[in-house]
Protein backbone atom coordinates (compact mmCIF):
# COMPACT_ATOMS: atom_id res chain seq x y z
CA UNK A 1 0.00 0.00 0.00
CA UNK A 2 2.70 2.31 0.74
CA UNK A 3 4.62 1.51 -1.99
CA UNK A 4 1.35 2.22 -3.98
CA UNK A 5 0.93 5.62 -2.66
CA UNK A 6 4.78 6.04 -3.18
CA UNK A 7 4.58 5.42 -6.91
CA UNK A 8 1.55 7.44 -7.49
CA UNK A 9 3.01 10.69 -5.76
CA UNK A 10 5.98 10.19 -7.83
CA UNK A 11 4.10 10.10 -11.12
CA UNK A 12 2.01 13.12 -10.44
CA UNK A 13 5.21 14.98 -8.84
CA UNK A 14 6.61 14.00 -12.40
CA UNK A 15 3.29 15.41 -14.07
CA UNK A 16 3.61 18.07 -12.70
CA UNK A 17 7.14 18.80 -13.55
CA UNK A 18 6.27 17.88 -16.95
CA UNK A 19 3.58 20.26 -17.03
CA UNK A 20 5.15 23.43 -15.30
CA UNK A 21 7.69 22.84 -18.60
CA UNK A 22 5.42 23.17 -20.81
CA UNK A 23 6.51 19.97 -22.83
CA UNK A 24 3.29 18.58 -23.77
CA UNK A 25 3.29 20.22 -27.30
CA UNK A 26 7.14 21.78 -27.78
CA UNK A 27 9.13 19.88 -26.21
CA UNK A 28 10.13 16.00 -26.31
CA UNK A 29 11.77 14.73 -23.52
CA UNK A 30 15.38 12.56 -24.51
CA UNK A 31 13.64 9.45 -22.97
CA UNK A 32 10.10 9.32 -24.82
CA UNK A 33 9.85 5.84 -26.12
CA UNK A 34 9.09 5.17 -29.36
CA UNK A 35 6.34 3.12 -30.84
CA UNK A 36 6.80 0.11 -32.80
CA UNK A 37 4.50 -1.08 -36.04
CA UNK A 38 4.32 2.40 -37.54
CA UNK A 39 6.89 1.24 -40.18
CA UNK A 40 4.88 -1.26 -42.24
CA UNK A 41 5.85 -1.64 -45.39
CA UNK A 42 9.76 -1.70 -44.52
CA UNK A 43 11.65 -4.31 -46.19
CA UNK A 44 15.41 -5.36 -45.51
CA UNK A 45 18.08 -6.57 -47.63
CA UNK A 46 21.30 -8.50 -46.33
CA UNK A 47 23.77 -6.86 -49.01
CA UNK A 48 26.99 -8.16 -47.71
CA UNK A 49 27.05 -11.33 -45.31
CA UNK A 50 30.78 -10.78 -43.88
CA UNK A 51 31.03 -10.96 -40.62
CA UNK A 52 33.98 -7.90 -40.40
CA UNK A 53 31.15 -5.60 -41.61
CA UNK A 54 27.48 -7.04 -42.73
CA UNK A 55 25.46 -4.54 -44.74
CA UNK A 56 22.05 -4.20 -44.95
CA UNK A 57 19.62 -2.03 -47.43
CA UNK A 58 16.82 -1.04 -45.35
CA UNK A 59 13.82 0.32 -47.73
CA UNK A 60 10.99 2.49 -46.51
CA UNK A 61 7.56 3.18 -48.76
CA UNK A 62 4.86 5.48 -48.52
CA UNK A 63 3.49 6.26 -45.34
CA UNK A 64 6.08 4.28 -43.06
CA UNK A 65 7.58 5.93 -40.08
CA UNK A 66 11.70 5.93 -40.53
CA UNK A 67 12.61 6.22 -36.80
CA UNK A 68 10.53 3.60 -35.22
CA UNK A 69 11.21 1.16 -38.15
CA UNK A 70 14.85 1.57 -38.16
CA UNK A 71 14.45 0.68 -34.19
CA UNK A 72 12.49 -2.15 -35.18
CA UNK A 73 14.97 -3.78 -37.52
CA UNK A 74 17.57 -3.11 -35.39
CA UNK A 75 15.90 -5.17 -33.07
CA UNK A 76 14.61 -7.93 -35.15
CA UNK A 77 18.12 -8.55 -37.02
CA UNK A 78 19.76 -8.55 -33.32
CA UNK A 79 22.14 -5.59 -34.74
CA UNK A 80 23.97 -4.51 -31.48
CA UNK A 81 26.08 -1.33 -33.14
CA UNK A 82 26.18 -0.07 -36.84
CA UNK A 83 26.30 3.15 -38.57
CA UNK A 84 24.55 4.44 -41.73
CA UNK A 85 23.69 6.70 -43.97
CA UNK A 86 20.33 7.33 -46.27
CA UNK A 87 18.19 9.53 -48.33
CA UNK A 88 14.84 9.89 -49.85
CA UNK A 89 11.89 11.90 -49.14
CA UNK A 90 9.23 12.25 -47.04
CA UNK A 91 6.03 13.95 -46.39
CA UNK A 92 5.94 15.98 -42.62
CA UNK A 93 8.34 14.88 -40.20
CA UNK A 94 9.24 15.95 -36.40
CA UNK A 95 12.73 16.86 -36.01
CA UNK A 96 14.39 17.98 -32.69
CA UNK A 97 16.68 20.66 -31.20
CA UNK A 98 18.37 19.62 -27.88
CA UNK A 99 18.10 22.32 -25.25
CA UNK A 100 20.38 21.57 -22.94
CA UNK A 101 18.83 23.87 -20.08
CA UNK A 102 15.59 21.99 -20.34
CA UNK A 103 17.32 18.58 -21.19
CA UNK A 104 14.55 18.05 -24.01
CA UNK A 105 14.51 18.28 -27.67
CA UNK A 106 12.75 21.30 -29.03
CA UNK A 107 10.27 20.27 -31.78
CA UNK A 108 11.06 21.28 -35.08
CA UNK A 109 7.86 20.50 -37.20
CA UNK A 110 8.31 19.56 -41.16
CA UNK A 111 5.42 20.02 -43.34
CA UNK A 112 4.49 18.90 -46.61
CA UNK A 113 7.03 16.89 -48.67
CA UNK A 114 10.34 17.44 -48.43
CA UNK A 115 13.76 15.62 -50.03
CA UNK A 116 15.68 14.02 -47.09
CA UNK A 117 18.97 15.56 -48.63
CA UNK A 118 20.93 13.86 -45.96
CA UNK A 119 20.54 11.85 -42.76
CA UNK A 120 23.07 9.65 -40.99
CA UNK A 121 23.07 8.23 -37.90
CA UNK A 122 24.41 4.83 -35.70
CA UNK A 123 23.26 2.01 -33.60
CA UNK A 124 24.46 1.47 -30.06
CA UNK A 125 23.21 -0.91 -26.91
CA UNK A 126 21.81 0.70 -23.77
CA UNK A 127 20.86 -1.98 -21.37
CA UNK A 128 20.59 -4.87 -23.94
CA UNK A 129 18.54 -2.68 -26.28
CA UNK A 130 19.13 -1.31 -29.21
CA UNK A 131 19.08 2.89 -29.68
CA UNK A 132 19.26 4.67 -32.99
CA UNK A 133 20.04 7.75 -32.75
CA UNK A 134 20.08 9.82 -36.21
CA UNK A 135 20.04 13.04 -37.71
CA UNK A 136 19.06 14.34 -40.84
CA UNK A 137 18.72 17.62 -43.47
CA UNK A 138 15.61 17.96 -45.58
CA UNK A 139 15.14 20.19 -48.61
CA UNK A 140 11.89 22.55 -49.60
CA UNK A 141 10.36 22.69 -52.86
CA UNK A 142 13.05 25.83 -53.04
CA UNK A 143 15.89 23.95 -51.83
CA UNK A 144 16.35 25.53 -48.61
CA UNK A 145 16.86 23.08 -45.82
CA UNK A 146 15.54 22.56 -42.22
CA UNK A 147 17.32 20.20 -39.92
CA UNK A 148 17.49 18.49 -36.75
CA UNK A 149 17.44 15.38 -34.72
CA UNK A 150 14.86 12.81 -36.09
CA UNK A 151 12.23 12.63 -33.39
CA UNK A 152 9.50 11.02 -36.62
CA UNK A 153 9.74 11.08 -40.20
CA UNK A 154 6.88 9.90 -42.44
CA UNK A 155 8.57 8.43 -45.85
CA UNK A 156 7.14 9.88 -49.00
CA UNK A 157 7.44 7.29 -51.80
CA UNK A 158 11.11 5.90 -50.48
CA UNK A 159 14.16 6.14 -48.21
CA UNK A 160 16.76 4.15 -48.69
CA UNK A 161 18.76 3.34 -45.79
CA UNK A 162 22.47 1.97 -46.11
CA UNK A 163 23.40 0.24 -42.64
CA UNK A 164 27.47 -1.13 -41.76
CA UNK A 165 27.25 -3.02 -38.47
CA UNK A 166 29.84 -2.87 -36.56
CA UNK A 167 32.13 -5.70 -35.34
CA UNK A 168 32.65 -4.53 -32.01
CA UNK A 169 29.47 -3.42 -30.17
CA UNK A 170 29.29 0.36 -28.83
CA UNK A 171 27.08 0.60 -25.64
CA UNK A 172 25.09 3.85 -23.91
CA UNK A 173 25.24 5.17 -20.61
CA UNK A 174 22.67 7.33 -19.32
CA UNK A 175 23.92 10.76 -18.43
CA UNK A 176 22.39 12.75 -16.11
CA UNK A 177 23.69 15.74 -16.93
CA UNK A 178 21.42 15.96 -19.97
CA UNK A 179 19.44 13.08 -19.39
CA UNK A 180 20.75 11.78 -22.74
CA UNK A 181 22.26 8.27 -23.60
CA UNK A 182 25.55 8.77 -24.86
CA UNK A 183 28.29 6.19 -26.07
CA UNK A 184 31.05 5.17 -23.41
CA UNK A 185 33.41 3.85 -25.48
CA UNK A 186 35.03 2.40 -22.24
CA UNK A 187 31.81 0.26 -21.06
CA UNK A 188 32.45 -3.13 -22.22
CA UNK B 1 38.27 12.04 -62.01
CA UNK B 2 40.52 9.70 -60.99
CA UNK B 3 40.03 6.49 -58.74
CA UNK B 4 41.68 3.97 -56.52
CA UNK B 5 40.68 0.90 -55.28
CA UNK B 6 41.43 1.20 -51.51
CA UNK B 7 39.67 -2.25 -50.03
CA UNK B 8 39.08 -5.65 -51.62
CA UNK B 9 36.48 -6.77 -48.48
CA UNK B 10 34.15 -4.81 -49.26
CA UNK B 11 34.82 -2.99 -52.84
CA UNK B 12 35.74 0.23 -51.72
CA UNK B 13 36.63 2.98 -54.09
CA UNK B 14 38.03 6.76 -53.54
CA UNK B 15 37.15 8.59 -56.61
CA UNK B 16 38.52 12.17 -56.53
CA UNK B 17 37.28 14.70 -58.92
CA UNK B 18 38.97 18.27 -60.10
CA UNK B 19 37.69 21.18 -61.52
CA UNK B 20 35.23 20.79 -63.95
CA UNK B 21 34.15 17.79 -63.51
CA UNK B 22 30.35 16.95 -63.54
CA UNK B 23 29.77 14.63 -60.47
CA UNK B 24 26.22 13.04 -61.61
CA UNK B 25 27.45 11.75 -65.47
CA UNK B 26 30.99 11.11 -64.09
CA UNK B 27 29.54 9.05 -61.26
CA UNK B 28 27.04 7.21 -63.77
CA UNK B 29 29.98 6.28 -66.20
CA UNK B 30 32.09 5.11 -63.40
CA UNK B 31 28.98 2.69 -62.13
CA UNK B 32 28.75 1.69 -65.44
CA UNK B 33 32.33 0.46 -66.27
CA UNK B 34 32.46 -1.33 -62.49
CA UNK B 35 29.44 -2.92 -63.28
CA UNK B 36 28.35 -1.51 -59.44
CA UNK B 37 25.04 -2.79 -58.84
CA UNK B 38 24.49 -2.61 -54.55
CA UNK B 39 26.61 0.41 -53.63
CA UNK B 40 26.51 3.27 -51.42
CA UNK B 41 28.37 6.57 -51.15
CA UNK B 42 29.16 9.66 -49.44
CA UNK B 43 31.74 12.66 -50.54
CA UNK B 44 32.23 15.97 -49.30
CA UNK B 45 33.90 18.68 -51.43
CA UNK B 46 33.43 22.21 -53.60
CA UNK B 47 31.28 22.89 -56.48
CA UNK B 48 31.40 25.73 -58.76
CA UNK B 49 27.58 25.34 -60.15
CA UNK B 50 24.76 23.36 -59.26
CA UNK B 51 21.46 22.47 -59.79
CA UNK B 52 19.04 20.51 -57.39
CA UNK B 53 15.66 18.55 -57.53
CA UNK B 54 12.95 18.36 -55.61
CA UNK B 55 10.39 15.36 -56.18
CA UNK B 56 6.84 16.60 -56.79
CA UNK B 57 4.43 13.75 -56.43
CA UNK B 58 1.18 15.47 -58.27
CA UNK B 59 3.39 15.24 -61.64
CA UNK B 60 5.85 12.84 -60.76
CA UNK B 61 8.62 14.70 -62.31
CA UNK B 62 11.89 16.29 -60.37
CA UNK B 63 10.95 20.22 -60.25
CA UNK B 64 14.36 22.17 -60.31
CA UNK B 65 14.28 23.24 -56.81
CA UNK B 66 17.41 25.89 -57.14
CA UNK B 67 20.33 26.52 -59.38
CA UNK B 68 23.27 27.93 -57.36
CA UNK B 69 26.03 29.44 -59.85
CA UNK B 70 28.61 30.00 -57.53
CA UNK B 71 30.85 28.71 -55.51
CA UNK B 72 29.88 26.70 -52.66
CA UNK B 73 30.91 23.95 -49.86
CA UNK B 74 29.90 20.64 -50.81
CA UNK B 75 28.45 19.88 -47.43
CA UNK B 76 27.55 16.24 -47.78
CA UNK B 77 26.37 14.16 -50.82
CA UNK B 78 25.12 10.52 -49.83
CA UNK B 79 23.75 8.31 -52.84
CA UNK B 80 23.19 4.74 -53.40
CA UNK B 81 23.53 2.76 -56.85
CA UNK B 82 20.91 -0.14 -57.80
CA UNK B 83 19.90 -1.75 -61.05
CA UNK B 84 17.10 -0.79 -63.23
CA UNK B 85 16.41 -3.17 -66.14
CA UNK B 86 20.03 -4.36 -65.34
CA UNK B 87 21.55 -1.04 -65.90
CA UNK B 88 23.06 0.78 -62.65
CA UNK B 89 21.31 3.89 -61.62
CA UNK B 90 22.78 6.46 -59.55
CA UNK B 91 20.38 7.89 -56.74
CA UNK B 92 21.95 10.67 -54.54
CA UNK B 93 21.20 14.14 -53.00
CA UNK B 94 23.37 16.85 -51.84
CA UNK B 95 23.13 19.64 -49.00
CA UNK B 96 25.35 22.52 -50.33
CA UNK B 97 26.32 25.65 -48.21
CA UNK B 98 26.47 29.13 -49.44
CA UNK B 99 29.26 31.40 -48.49
CA UNK B 100 27.03 33.09 -45.48
CA UNK B 101 26.72 29.50 -44.44
CA UNK B 102 23.23 29.08 -45.00
CA UNK B 103 22.18 25.55 -46.43
CA UNK B 104 20.64 24.37 -49.49
CA UNK B 105 19.34 20.52 -50.36
CA UNK B 106 18.12 18.34 -53.28
CA UNK B 107 18.35 15.36 -55.06
CA UNK B 108 21.28 15.89 -57.44
CA UNK B 109 20.84 16.49 -60.79
CA UNK B 110 23.95 18.59 -61.76
CA UNK B 111 27.19 19.16 -59.68
CA UNK B 112 30.39 21.22 -61.24
CA UNK B 113 32.96 20.53 -59.11
CA UNK B 114 35.86 23.69 -58.35
CA UNK B 115 38.54 22.38 -57.08
CA UNK B 116 37.91 18.68 -55.99
CA UNK B 117 35.44 16.40 -54.35
CA UNK B 118 36.63 13.48 -52.23
CA UNK B 119 33.67 10.48 -52.80
CA UNK B 120 34.24 6.81 -51.16
CA UNK B 121 32.21 3.95 -52.21
CA UNK B 122 31.31 0.80 -51.19
CA UNK B 123 30.15 -1.64 -53.22
CA UNK B 124 28.41 -4.82 -51.78
CA UNK B 125 28.10 -8.60 -52.99
CA UNK B 126 24.62 -8.69 -53.50
CA UNK B 127 22.83 -6.36 -56.05
CA UNK B 128 19.75 -3.87 -55.51
CA UNK B 129 17.08 -4.19 -57.74
CA UNK B 130 14.70 -1.20 -58.69
CA UNK B 131 11.11 -2.24 -59.75
CA UNK B 132 9.04 0.93 -61.40
CA UNK B 133 6.54 2.39 -59.51
CA UNK B 134 3.24 3.33 -61.75
CA UNK B 135 1.73 4.92 -58.58
CA UNK B 136 4.88 7.07 -58.01
CA UNK B 137 6.42 7.53 -61.29
CA UNK B 138 9.72 6.77 -60.48
CA UNK B 139 11.96 3.25 -59.80
CA UNK B 140 12.55 2.24 -56.30
CA UNK B 141 14.16 -0.17 -54.34
CA UNK B 142 12.48 -3.57 -54.18
CA UNK B 143 13.62 -6.71 -52.46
Amino acid sequence: MARTLRVLLLMSVATVIRYSQGTSSEYVSPSEAIPRGTAPKMQVQLLNPGESAKQYAVIFYQGDEALSGLLEFAEKYQVKSAHFTAIGALNGATLGWFDPQRKMYKKIPVVGQHEVVGMSGDIALYKGNPVVHTHMIVGSPDGTTLAGHVLAAYVSPTLEVMVTVDPTTMQKRFDPATDLTLIDPALK
Amino acid sequence: MRWKQIEDEPRTFALIFDTGDEIAGVLQQFAKHQGLGGSSFKAIGALSYAKLGWFNLKTKKYDPACVLDEQVELLSLIGDIALNDEKPQVHAHVVVGRSDGTAHGGHLLEARVRPTCELILTESPTHLQKKFDPKIGIALIQI
